[in-house]
């Protein structure tokens, strides 16, 4: 064929043919290019004229890198029409530089928008191209089998079919290849968006050669004949098989998170850096509507205070990163205020979470908590201090201190007077507290409250420990007379609370508080108060009775000390008495012992006779010295006995050698009977042992006129036993009762015929005692009688 | 029994006559004198066996004057005698332990004076 057939054939075809040389201007444009343009000038016009600026520097680009002769590029340009409207073509420019024909760029374009048909099949290099994209590209009718009339290479990977097989429904027609539940749904989106003449994009399955499904990315458009008719759809498909399947598995999790997030209490608010709110779930606690807060600040929608509080928190989430947790209050229509808490977290570099609590219930629990704790502290420490502390003052700055500073109370502690209880008629202030600056000013009786008859009725009849308040004087409630409301008020006292201290219904005290300022008693401090108040009212009794009990203590110590000192003036007497009696009996028995022993010379009988008389006299009045004394010393508590060591065998023996001499004169048998074995030493006071014994042997002896005197001693596990028998004239029963008592003889009478102070045995008995011991008699008129004297003795322990 | 001097401090005039006829009949010779100052200046000037003393004396007593004895090198280990008419057994034991050789309460019988002639004979 010549060229002139073919050239017939290129200006004639319904596909644009623009043909650019070296220098990119357009040297020739076929009847269907030059019908869109119009009619290129002769050659010198640049191609840049016919293109939008928007695609001249891609074209230039493109073309600049199209080396390699016959290379092709597929593109999208718009070339400016004839009447000045843009024209879209989908081109494809082919590298001719090199050929000797053309020597410049050929654009095939096939018109977007246009009245040309389309050509109905590719070039092989536009079908190797489409060969090696990733899916399938196609071309197909829009009919109810979707006529495939070119479907690239890309088929066999996609679906394991050749193109072959499914071109011009070979052997398949496309449909088939179509997952049945999607093919309604595919056919009706594209006929929607061919109608609209736009593009469509299409998600659904086909089915491959081994039976198994792929959801595949469909792109595609229509081409349209002259009258607007549909003649063939081209398209891509690609693979997406493996995104639908994360995609599944992240709506999964999105449900799933979708559902967490409704199940939240929680506001939900998503913000971006400036605060602004990207996103709201709504919420029944979010009382505007969403869209009201979309795009809008949160200091626009927040008060100030508060939107600044969560301005701040977005701000630093923004630079830290960090989750931010504070709370805020915010006023809520019919709820009033309410308590939030807040969290903020950085979703990624441009937006942030906020999820929002309501915390008011919490916090009400939360505060309930902490003032009942504060509540049991307080008591618990009260309560500890009245323990520790003694003063007055202490105990009441321990009580209701912690109203003192804090709300500038007075406090008076007043006791009654006469503290008899009966009634609380007068009460007298013992304790007060008062703050610093303070306003309140005492009258001279130094309480602000007259406590007159009116007012203490009434607490007389309220129950124990039951406060009575007056949260302020200008609304009273009868407690005072208007005239008393007015001196109250002068004082500067503008609410009171009294507090009755009774205790087992006895008046005690009672609780002064004043404030100068109207203040009601909180029920948690009424509850404290009538709950300390009991332990307050019995330890202030305790003090009362424990007063009471020292006063009686002193004065009965007073007393004791008084009687003590009397007692020892009474012997300190005694024995300045004793020695100065016993100091001219010194002279009286030493110068007439003198005489008697020859060693003044010798006397006659008469002489001898009244000297011995004046011996013996001075002997007898030395015993009843020493008698009185020692029972003065004795009644007086001062008989002080001796702890030294001494030989038992040999004071035993001193006994005998002294009675024995006496025995001796009156013709009396004196038998001595002692252990044979004992101690080497006892400890004790041997001379009043020895007084014990000597005392009974010498009235043994004096109430004795025949027979004989026995004297026993024994030792057995620390009692010494001293046994004084007589043959004597006997104690007549009715005696022994009183024989031991002071100043008692059997006789009175017999005082003359035997002497004696009638102090003897009252001596004896009392050593005994102040030794630990006892004595007894035993005695039968006209036989004689037994004394027993029983006597704690311990053997000493060598210290050495 | 000879050479023995013996030096007794009682401010009764009687009480000091007792003693020292009693003394005397046993030929032991007695100087007396009525207080522990007079005592202490005669103790100085001659050489005696013993010191027979009443514990209470005005100004120093019976107590102070052996304390003053004891307290001079010379006098120191010379034998002091304690007479008193205050009864005690404590007062016994008290003067024991200050460091009286003997202690007899008033009256005194003759056996007194066994008691001091058996402490001179030891001397």
């Amino acid at each position: 064929m010549d060229e002139a057939f073919y050239r017939a054939l290129i200006e004639d075809t319904p596909t644009l043919l623009l043909v650019l040389d070296r220098y990119l201007r357009l040297v020739y444009a076929n009847a269907a290019a030059r019908a869109l343009i119009g009619s290129p000038p002769a050659g010198d016009k640049s191609a840049r004229d016919y293109l939008h600026p928007d695609d001249w520097p891609v074209l230039e680009e493109r073309l600049r890198t199209l080396r390699d002769a016959n290379s092709q590029v597929l593109l999208f340009f718009r070339l400016r029409q004839a009447d000045g409207r843009w024209y879209a073509v989908d081109g494809s420019i082919v590298n001719k530089l090199h050929d000797e024909r053309v020597r410049g760029f050929v654009i095939y374009a096939i018109a977007l928008h246009g009245d040309r048909r389309p050509q109905q099949d590719l070039s092989a290099s536009q079908r190797a191209l489409l060969n090696n994209l990733p899916g399938m590209v196609y071309r197909c009718l829009n009919d109810d089998t979707w006529t495939t009339l070119y479907a690239s290479d890309g088929i066999i990977q996609l679906l394991g079919y050749h193109p072959e097989e499914v071109t011009h429904n070979a052997r398949l027609p496309f449909i088939n290849l179509i997952h049945p539940d999607d093919r309604q749904q595919i056919w009706h989106e594209t006929q929607i968006a061919l109608r609209e003449k736009r593009p469509y994009e299409l998600l659904y399955r086909l089915i491959t050669a081994n039976g198994t499904e792929k959801w595949v990315w469909d792109t595609g458009r229509a081409v349209y004949d002259d009258g607007g008719k549909v003649v063939v759809l081209e398209g891509f498909v690609s693979d997406i098989t493996a995104q639908k399947h994360m995609e599944q598995a992240l709506r999964q999790s999105e449900a799933q998170n979708t559902a967490l997030i409704n199940a939240l209490p929680d506001l939900l608010f998503r913000f971006d850096h400036n605060g602004i709110y990207l996103d709201v779930k709504p919420h029944p606690m979010l009382h505007t509507s969403v869209e009201h807060l979309l795009g809008k600040s949160v200091t626009d929608v927040l008060p100030a205070p508060v939107g600044e509080q969560v301005m701040r928190a977005i701000r630093r989430v923004a630079q830290h990163r960090q989750l931010e947790v504070f709370e805020y209050q915010l006023p809520i229509a019919r709820s009033g205020l309410r308590d939030f808490e807040a969290r903020i977290v950085a979703i990624d570099d441009q937006q942030m979470l906020c999820l929002v609590r309501d915390i008011t219930e919490r916090q009400q629990a939360e505060h309930a908590l902490q003032d009942a704790l504060f509540y049991i502290q307080r008591q618990y420490e009260t309560s500890r201090a009245m323990i520790a502390t003694s003063e007055l003052t202490d105990l009441l700055a321990a009580f209701v201190g912690h109203l003192v500073e804090s709300e500038h109370c007075h406090v008076w502690l007043l006791v009654m007077r006469p503290a008899d209880g009966a009634s609380p008629d007068h009460f007298e202030a013992i304790a007060q507290l008062a703050p610093h600056n303070s306003t309140i000013t005492l009258p001279e009786n130094g309480l602000p409250i007259p406590l007159d008859n009116t007012t203490t009725q009434q607490l007389l009849q309220s129950a124990p420990h039951q406060a009575i308040a007056v949260p302020d004087i200008d609304m009273p409630v009868g407690l005072l007379t208007p005239e008393n409301i007015a001196l109250v008020r002068q004082f500067g006292v503008r609410a009171f609370a009294v507090l009755p201290l009774k205790l087992h219904q006895r008046w005690v005290g009672l609780l002064l508080l004043a404030w100068p300022h109207p203040r009601a008693l909180r029920p948690e401090d009424r509850q404290y108060f009538e709950a300390l108040a009991p332990q307050f009212s019995t330890l202030l009794e305790n003090r009362r009775l424990l007063a009471r009990m020292e006063t009686a203590l002193s004065e009965l110590q007073a007393a004791n000390e008084k009687a003590t000192e009397a007692s020892r003036l009474k012997s300190a007497f005694l024995a300045t008495m004793s020695h100065e009696l016993r100091t001219p009996l010194n002279t009286i028995i030493g110068f007439t012992g003198i005489m008697l022993e020859g060693m003044a010379g010798e006397f006659d009988d008469t002489t001898r006779y009244m000297i011995s008389a004046i011996y013996e006299s001075g002997e007898h009045l030395l015993t009843i010295i020493s008698d009185i004394l020692d029972i003065s010393r004795i009644e007086a508590g001062r008989l002080e006995l001796v702890d030294a060591p001494f030989d038992l065998h040999k004071t035993v023996k001193s006994w005998k050698d002294r009675m024995s001499i006496l025995a001796e004169k009156k013709g009396l048998r004196f038998d001595v009977e002692i252990d044979p074995v004992l101690p080497a030493a006892f400890c004790g006071d041997q001379s009043r042992i020895t007084q014990i014994a000597t005392n009974l042997l010498a009235n043994a002896i004096k109430f004795t006129e025949a027979g004989s005197i026995r004297l026993a001693v024994h030792w057995h596990n620390t009692l010494l036993t001293i046994v004084v028998c007589d043959t004597g004239i006997g104690i007549p029963a009715h005696a022994l009762a009183f024989i031991f008592d002071e100043f008692r003889q059997v006789d009175a009478s017999s005082r003359r015929v035997h002497g004696g102070t009638g102090l003897g045995l009252s001596i004896v008995r009392r050593l005994c005692e102040a030794m630990g011991g006892s004595i007894n008699v035993q005695s039968k008129v006209g036989e004689g009688s037994c004394f027993t004297a029983t006597l704690p003795l311990k053997p000493c322990v060598d210290e050495k | 029994m000879a050479n023995h001097r013996v030096l007794v401090v009682e401010d009764d005039r009687y009480g000091s006559e007792v003693v020292m006829r009693m003394l005397n009949h046993r030929n032991i010779d007695v100087d007396t004198v009525n207080s522990a100052e007079q005592a202490l200046k005669l103790l100085q000037e001659n050489a005696y066996s013993m010191v027979i003393s009443d514990l209470a004396l005005p100004g120093m007593d019976g107590w102070g004057l052996l304390r003053a004895i004891r307290a001079d090198p010379k006098l120191a280990p010379l034998p002091v005698v304690a007479i008193t008419a205050f009864h005690d057994a404590k007062l016994a034991l008290e003067a024991q332990e200050a460091g009286f050789r003997a202690y007899f309460s008033k009256p005194l019988y003759v056996t007194f004076v066994d008691e001091i002639e058996r402490i001179l004979s030891t001397l």
